[in-house]
């Protein structure tokens, strides 16, 4: 059975990167990718084929960044301090690749929602069946969601890219 | 639409993304699964000590239950067992069905909440209400005891009004809290579901 540790080593630049499309704040990017890795460590027993392995944490990472509903409304509820970090990369690192890198994630971010979690997995590389299959959509509806979404994506990002 | 995903120059951007560091949070979750074992060894060993000792006690025949005690101990700690297990299955079914069903699954449990909640804000005063009636009627009135101590039916009608009250509020906070799930959880599945 594979190892916990090689599985976060393979996968936690994923987690994170679509984590990052539902959370601006870095600590919470943090939190959510930790709630997945728990959920995964939890779910991993019942994992019958190992080689299904990217989908399967795909799937919680988007469900778990879909759901987490009532930590978002309870964070809404916090006080604001005056010493709150920016969200946003150091700005040594808004240069050239960072900076359109930055501007994709706020692109993908401000999607609709339907659109967004499509989107995400087709940057992982997942093929248009595991999108499918990973969302609960036919896979003609995720095409076509996903190519209203690219058409949206070019139309934000303009010549950015 | 159907070119390799790797060819997009979207994609090729999205994974030019910094990796984070894995160490960090491999260690992060070796701390919480060493924190998760050790309380389950804490709470198994307190549970299992009470038995223990709930056992040797009815075994030397000290308090006369004739055994009845520590069966309902090891009867609760059965069902609270079970229970456990089948809350952490229900976790791990939330998060490794497609999105779409998960939505559904997490929008019925919010719904049968709700239910439950208005049960307790609208059912209490229901339930007090019909008591109330049902102690004026003949032959189902206040205890003998009770009636010799009309002093006492005053603190405890203020303590049944605290809960009663009590219950209500916790009920309408729950209803509230989980009304606003609810809605919310309709508006994603309904976005996950159609969209187009």
């Amino acid at each position: 059975m594979v190892k916990l540790e090689q599985i976060i080593q393979a996968h936690a630049g994923m987690v994170r990167r679509i984590a990052s499309v539902y959370e601006r704040h870095p600590d919470a990017i943090d939190d959510l990718a930790q709630d997945v890795w728990i959920a995964v460590w939890e779910a991993l027993p019942r994992l019958n084929d190992p080689t299904d392995l990217k989908p399967y944490i795909a799937r919680i990472t988007q469900n778990i960044c879909v759901s987490h509903v009532r930590r978002a409304i309870r964070r809404r509820t916090q006080e604001l301090h005056d010493n709150l970090p920016d969200p946003g990369p150091l700005p040594d690192l808004r240069t050239g690749q960072s900076l359109k890198l930055a501007r994709l994630i706020e692109a993908v971010r401000n999607l609709p929602e339907n659109f967004k979690c499509v989107v995400s997995l087709y940057l992982e590389e997942m093929p248009i069946k595991d999108i499918a299959q990973t969302l609960g959509i036919s896979e003609s509806n995720a095409s076509v969601r996903l190519h209203r979404a690219k058409a949206a994506l070019s139309q934000s990002l303009g010549d950015t890219l | 639409m159907n070119t390799a995903p790797s060819n997009d120059r979207l994609v090729a951007l999205w994974q030019t993304a910094p990796p984070p560091d894995p160490h960090r949070l491999i260690r992060d979750l070796q701390r919480l699964q060493r924190m998760h074992r050790r309380l389950i060894r804490v709470v198994a060993g307190l549970l299992a000590g009470v038995s223990l000792l709930l056992m040797l006690a009815e075994a030397t025949g000290r308090p006369a239950t004739h055994g009845i005690l520590s069966a309902i101990w090891i009867l609760g700690l059965t069902i609270g067992t079970a229970w456990r297990w089948r809350a952490r299955c229900s976790r791990i079914d939330e998060v490794t069905l497609d999105t779409v069903n998960s939505l559904k699954w997490m929008l019925g449990r919010a719904k049968r909440d709700l239910l439950l909640a208005r049960c307790l804000y609208a059912g209490v005063p229901c339930g007090a209400l019909t008591g109330a009636f049902v102690s004026k009627l003949p032959r189902h009135g206040a205890s003998p005891e009770a009636a010799l101590r009309p002093a006492s039916h005053p603190i405890l009608s203020v303590a049944g009004l605290s809960v009663l009250l009590l219950m209500m509020a916790a009920g309408f906070v729950l209803a509230w809290s989980r009304r606003s799930e609810v809605k919310r959880l309709a508006e994603r599945l309904r976005s996950a579901e159609v969209g187009l």
